[in-house]
């Protein structure tokens, strides 16, 4: 991405959103500021943002009202909201209507310029599983998703493979030389917080060491044959917490799905 | 006269009759005295039930009053706090934008707008201690480690250079069953105020314990002590030891902690009785529930 982050400022008090827009532009982003919900609106209608930040208790349309309009039109636009009010049943509305997170005014610019930079960065992906061809066809898949893929077959080298920039790991639970649960010990070890996802083509037999894993914090567990659409549907939702995590939205557990 | 013709024998049954009356009348003013003695002791107890119950009944109104105080506090916050973040949010933009845009300015320009922007953290400091007073949010708890919270405390408020900081945490407690946020808050509040006791710099000792369910996470610093009249009022909102401080971070912590199911205590251990005196540092414990305590 050479292009400059495009990022639309929504406020109803027009010296927050022109002061907050003077800021991203001095920061080298591009930044526009609309004055209410539906001038916003009008404005992602017509142009491309990559991220919108707007306050919540504005007249007319509020944030929790204009992210759902914008969510209709493009689904995967990222929205940040602002408030004064930090008890406000509207941001419990607006995080279940997938909003990143919600900041309190004043707010900290410093961790928005981490958020933005985060947004421009690449989503990375790590594949470990010694077998290459299902590491080949997956990496496929995932690049022409413009994802960048690293695939790791040797086991041993994984966290070597880490060290660059890994937003998130497929990791498969049976490997030749080593058990995938060793393995995702040692990332643990380097990289608390990295999300690793658990994938195996064998239910039973590693489901005891799939619940141990669950127990070291891995993300959650897939079978092969992977169905790409719940992958990719998974990778979204890892990113969604990853970006709140960097505006410090507290990360709550992931929700075990019984089977 | 008739009795004059009592023979002996009648003389000596009268004898014994009177004997055994005396015999019984002493044995009544025995169980009298013993009733009058039961009455007095009884009468005493009650007296001191009824001191008891008085100052129950002294200390709930106490409580009462401390509640609709905060309530008042709270409207008053609520109304006050959120509108106050809103100029602060401006400003707050326009000190980061010239920082950003003058990065040559002047040494005194520099020392001012940075003045600005710490004024408004600490403006921002006491709207939110004021929120949170006013509406403490539902815990939302989970599982935690106590050794993860008190690292992520003090990562948050590293002690300033002459302040040392000891950990005694065992690692076989049981996780605490809290929110960590919530919580985190109250230690951070704690935290601080130990540094700020040792503006000449000391020992900040953080100690957790388990016991029977219960989690008694103690911070205590070697400042100067609080007097006991200090210490009675240490809980009350807009009570304040600081100069600079509205008095409300004990209020709250005291709130946050009591809506995670603990309680919140304090001990300046040597402090003599005699006004005005202070002892030798102060330790505030704070019990929280753990997680085997819910199983």
């Amino acid at each position: 991405m050479s292009e400059k982050l495009r990022i639309l400022i929504v406020d109803d008090d027009r010296r927050m959103a022109n002061t907050l827009s003077d800021i991203f532009k001095v920061k080298g982003y591009e930044a526009q500021a609309a004055y209410s919900g539906p001038e916003a609106l009008d404005m992602v209608k017509k142009g491309r943002f990559d991220c919108v930040l707007t306050d919540i208790k504005m007249p007319q349309m509020n944030g929790v009202r204009l992210c759902r309009a914008i969510k209709a039109i493009q689904p995967d636009l990222p929205v940040v909201l602002m408030t004064a009010y930090s008890a406000d049943v509207l941001v419990k509305e607006g995080l279940e209507e997938g909003v990143i997170a919600s900041l309190t005014k004043p707010l900290d610019i410093n961790l928005l310029l981490g958020f933005f930079s985060s947004l421009r960065k690449e989503r990375s992906i790590v594949i470990v599983d010694d077998d290459p061809q299902f590491c080949k066809t997956l990496g496929e898949i995932l690049r022409a998703r413009d994802f960048a893929v690293t695939q790791v077959i040797d086991p041993h080298k994984v966290v070597e493979a880490l060290r660059r920039d890994a937003q998130v790991v497929l990791l498969d639970m049976k490997l030749n030389s080593i058990s995938g649960l060793e393995v995702l010990k040692e990332i643990r070890a380097q990289f608390p917080h990295l999300p690793v996802i658990l994938v195996t083509g064998y239910r039973e037999e590693m489901s005891p060491a799939i619940e141990a894993a669950l127990k070291i914090n891995a993300y959650t567990r897939l079978y092969k044959p992977l169905q790409i659409e719940t992958l990719l549907q998974l990778l979204s939702e890892v990113r969604h917490r990853e970006l709140g995590r960097v505006l410090g939205q507290p990360v709550r557990k992931r929700k075990r799905v019984k089977r | 006269m008739k009795d004059e013709g009592k023979t002996k024998k009648q003389l000596m049954n009268e004898l014994v009759e009177l004997r055994q009356r005396i015999a019984e009348l002493g044995k009544a003013e025995t169980e009298r005295k013993w009733a009058e003695e039961a009455l007095k002791e009884y009468s005493e107890r009650l007296e001191e039930m009824v001191e008891e119950r008085t100052k129950a009944l002294r200390d709930a109104q106490e409580e009462l009053v401390r509640k609709e105080r905060l309530a008042v506090l709270g409207q008053l916050a609520g109304g006050v706090g959120h509108e106050l973040r809103n100029p602060l949010g401006v400003i707050s933009n326009a000190v980061y934008y010239l920082q950003t845009i003058l990065p040559d300015a002047d040494e005194t320009t520099k020392e001012y707008l940075e003045m600005i922007s710490s004024e408004v953290r600490h403006g921002e400091k006491i709207v939110s201690d004021l929120l949170d007073l006013s509406r403490t949010k539902p815990a939302e708890r989970e599982e935690i480690a106590v050794s993860d919270l008190v690292a992520q405390v003090l990562e948050k408020q590293p002690p300033p250079e002459k302040v040392k900081v000891t950990t005694k945490i065992a690692s076989d407690l049981p996780p605490l069953f809290v929110d960590p946020r919530q919580v985190g808050q109250v230690l951070v509040n704690l935290v601080i105020n130990a540094y700020e006791a040792m503006p000449e710099g000391g020992r900040l000792t953080i100690k957790a314990k388990g016991k029977k369910g219960k989690m008694y996470l103690s911070i205590s610093d070697a400042g100067c002590g609080i007097s006991k009249e200090k210490m009675e009022r240490l809980f009350e909102p807009l009570f304040t030891t600081k100069a600079r401080g509205i008095g409300l971070g004990l209020a709250v912590s005291k709130n946050l902690v009591e809506a995670n199911g603990g309680s919140i205590e304090v001990e300046s251990p040597s402090a003599p009785l005699r006004t005005g005196e202070v002892g030798k540092g102060s330790t505030f414990t704070v019990v929280l529930p753990t997680k085997e305590a819910q199983t």
